[in-house]
């Protein structure tokens, strides 16, 4: 145990003291060395130094005594600094962020060589945070001895050879925080002196700060994968993407990003994607967990820490705007939200290859579905009319052609109706088209002799249709089974895809999401201070009448297009 | 520790843009933390937001709508609307007493971290507050 005394002489005189206490036992006749680094002369030249070391026995049970003493009287004495500054660097090969004993550090001091038992300390920074604060055990022994002060980082290392060598190799170190950040040596000086006692004050003689260095980040990732679970990757197509990879240790707070090029791709998410497998949320109570749109891919943040090789997803869905060969999607990681200067990673994930429009298996744009609600005849059951909008980009189809609707089994009451209706104001009645053939759950229809007026569906143009049933009889009674629509039995996403087949070839496809129109419930407003102008609290109150599950939300939209600025101009 | 929290209620607020095209409306979003239970016997759920600035434009109607997003697609998360309501306010003119008596602000303590304090402010109204009034403290 040491304990320093930091004595004011100015008072009484009072001498700085250094105590260790319960030390082993001392072998008579045998050297001890004690180093006390970073001790400061006095400011002016010639002052004389003065020091007493005293062993002092502590019995157990009894008086301490001292029962040896030596006292330097004026031993040494300071004299005018000559040491000159040098120009020092660290020489470093591998410093990677969440690297494990392989951070190499030397002191690199130019073309200058220690004399034969001269010495160098230096310190390593322990305000930059990157480094783990212990050095694992020196590397260069033979030219070397070394002397490492743990508690303050700084490493003494006397010149033991004649060789000419301008490096002093310190060894390896861990990176402490997970992310890009910043290391260095608070300074190096290079003393004078000796193995054998002096009869001079050993002094400096050269001192340097040397520049700081920053971790490096990782450039890939143990596993990536790019998945196209939808559509097509050609121009002005949009498709649904799952992105997997491995990742590195992210710390809670952290935040990735997936990055695509916007002068290829934009996002059709509806400024959104979704995090699938990997996540989950971050128990920080000011923490959600995220993910949303940004100018050139998407952002994830309020997850709770993930460690080291854990597979994470993410969904999203691109509109590809242009021919591109091998667009890279990346995955950007930092340690902390919103601070670029921390990331661990940047990798790509893969490349996506975006074929010309022009070609002839090229695709239909991406489309959302419009859902009417259309009957809510039974407390159990919904029946749903769907209807949806299409453009075909090069296919022109006129009877016998067919329209293809591939959908995952909804149970339907009823045949299937298809009818199609040119979006035009001009265009008034709906066409049917003619019935309709069934192969697991591959519905058929055929373009009618005397449809549209135009005889044809053409491209570039679009078209409304309609999606539901018909039954055929009608009783006094109706029956479950007697009613038209699709059975969707509860909120939730519902797929089709519609397929082109044109002169005996399948040649454009779309892909549709379906989601019912939601329940209504009434909202009552009550704006506390209706005042114009002025700050007031809404009160918002409304009734629910079913169990929400965890993770699900409260949505307020305010959907007025004007002054929406102003209306949230106070932090909230 | 509310009806859909049992710690802090975590909200997200987008704030739009009215010079977009077409205007991207404002978005306050609230994440249920824990499961609510309604189907038994039926709730009221109460949001309040304070601080909010009214439209400076008199009888203007401002639309709110409020959707309640359940979880129902396992590969993508997504989070569908099932549940929907619409509402609106209306701004108007503002008619306002000025208090004529000086107020006054008393602290018993000043220090930053000090707690347990009662601090007295001290207003004379010129008109009578009724039991649904409301009186708003501000802390800027």
């Amino acid at each position: 145990m040491n304990v320093i005394q930091f004595g004011q002489y100015a008072i009484n005189n009072a001498p700085l003291r250094f105590s260790l206490s319960m030390q082993s036992a001392y072998v008579d006749n045998t050297a001890y060395t004690y180093i006390i680094p970073l001790m400061q002369n006095p400011g002016t030249a010639y002052v004389t130094l003065r020091y007493n070391l005293s062993l002092v026995n502590s019995p157990s049970g009894s008086y301490e005594y001292v029962f040896n003493m030596y006292q330097s009287i004026n031993e040494y004495y300071t004299v005018s600094s000559t040491s000159s500054l040098m120009t020092t660097s660290i020489t470093n090969n591998l410093r990677t962020v969440q690297s494990v004993s392989s951070v190499d550090l030397s002191v690199n001091l130019g073309s200058y060589s220690l004399n034969q038992w001269n010495a160098a300390i230096f310190k390593i920074n322990n305000a930059l945070p990157a480094l783990l604060p212990a050095i694992s055990s020196p590397n260069d022994t033979s030219n070397y001895n070394y002397f490492y002060f743990k508690n303050i980082n700084m490493i003494m290392a006397q010149k033991k050879s004649s060789n000419n060598i301008a490096t002093i190799g310190i060894g390896a170190s861990s990176s402490v925080v997970n992310y890009q950040s910043t290391f260095g040596i608070s300074w190096v000086k290079i003393f004078s002196t000796s193995n054998a006692p002096l009869s001079t004050n050993p002094y400096t003689l050269y001192y340097s700060t040397p520049p700081t260095l920053t971790l490096t980040t990782l450039t890939s990732y143990a596993s990536t994968s790019l998945n196209l679970i939808e559509g097509y990757s050609s121009v002005g197509s949009t498709a649904f993407y799952s992105a997997t990879l491995t990742t590195p240790i992210i710390p809670e707070g952290g935040e990735i990003r997936v990055l695509f090029d916007n002068t290829v791709f934009s996002s059709n998410s509806n400024d959104a994607c979704r995090v699938g497998a990997g996540f989950s949320r971050s128990s920080n109570d000011y923490s959600a967990l995220r993910c949303y749109r940004q100018s050139q891919g998407f952002r994830i943040a309020g997850f709770s820490g993930i460690s080291a090789s854990t597979s994470i997803q993410v969904y999203f869905k691109l509109t590809s705007l242009t021919a591109a060969a091998s667009s890279a999607i990346q995955a950007d990681i930092f340690g902390i939200y919103l601070d670029n200067t921390t990331r661990i990673s940047l990798a790509n994930i893969n490349t996506i290859t975006i074929t010309a429009s022009s070609v002839p298996n090229s695709l239909l744009k991406f489309q959302s579905m419009v859902t009417p609600y259309f009957a809510t005849l039974l407390t159990n059951y919904k029946y749903y009319l769907i209807e949806g909008t299409f453009n075909l980009r090069v296919t022109t189809l006129n009877n016998p052609d067919y329209l293809y609707i591939t959908e995952p089994g909804w149970t339907v009451y009823g045949n299937r109706r298809l009818l199609i209706k040119q979006n035009s104001s001009s265009v008034t009645g709906w066409t049917e088209l003619a019935g309709y053939s069934n192969t697991a759950n591959y519905y058929r229809f055929q373009i009618p002799t005397n449809f549209l007026i135009q005889q044809q569906i053409n491209p570039s143009t679009q078209y409304l249709f309609r999606y539901t049933t018909c039954y055929a009889s009608t009783t006094s009674t109706l029956t479950w089974s007697q009613y038209n629509g699709f059975v969707v039995g509860g909120p939730g996403v519902s797929k089709f895809w519609l397929t082109t087949y044109d002169a005996g070839a399948y040649t454009e496809i779309g892909y549709f999401d379906f989601v019912p129109f939601p329940e209504p419930f009434v909202l009552t407003v009550n704006n506390r201070y209706p005042a114009a102008g002025r700050l007031t609290m809404l009160d918002l109150l409304f009734t629910v009448n079913v169990n929400v599950v965890v993770g699900s939300q409260i949505v307020f939209t305010f959907d007025t297009n004007n002054l929406l600025n102003q209306m949230f101009a106070n932090d909230l | 520790m509310s009806a859909i929290s049992n710690s802090r209620i975590i909200c997200l607020l987008y704030f739009g843009n009215n010079l977009a095209n077409p205007p991207i409306p404002a978005n306050l979003t609230i994440a249920f933390t824990k499961a609510f239970s309604g189907s038994g016997s039926p709730s009221n759920i109460r949001v309040m937001i304070a601080n909010v600035l009214n439209p400076s434009t008199v009888n203007l109607n401002t639309g709110i709508k409020a959707n309640i997003n359940i979880y129902c697609e396992n590969q993508q998360k997504l989070p569908c609307s099932t549940y929907e309501a619409r509402g609106f306010y209306v701004t108007k003119t503002a008619t306002e007493n000025t208090i004529t008596t000086a107020t006054s602000f008393s602290s018993s303590n000043s220090l930053v971290l000090k707690t347990g304090l009662t601090h007295t402010f001290t207003l004379t109204l010129t008109s009578s507050i009724t039991t649904t009034d409301a009186i708003y403290i501000v802390y800027p």
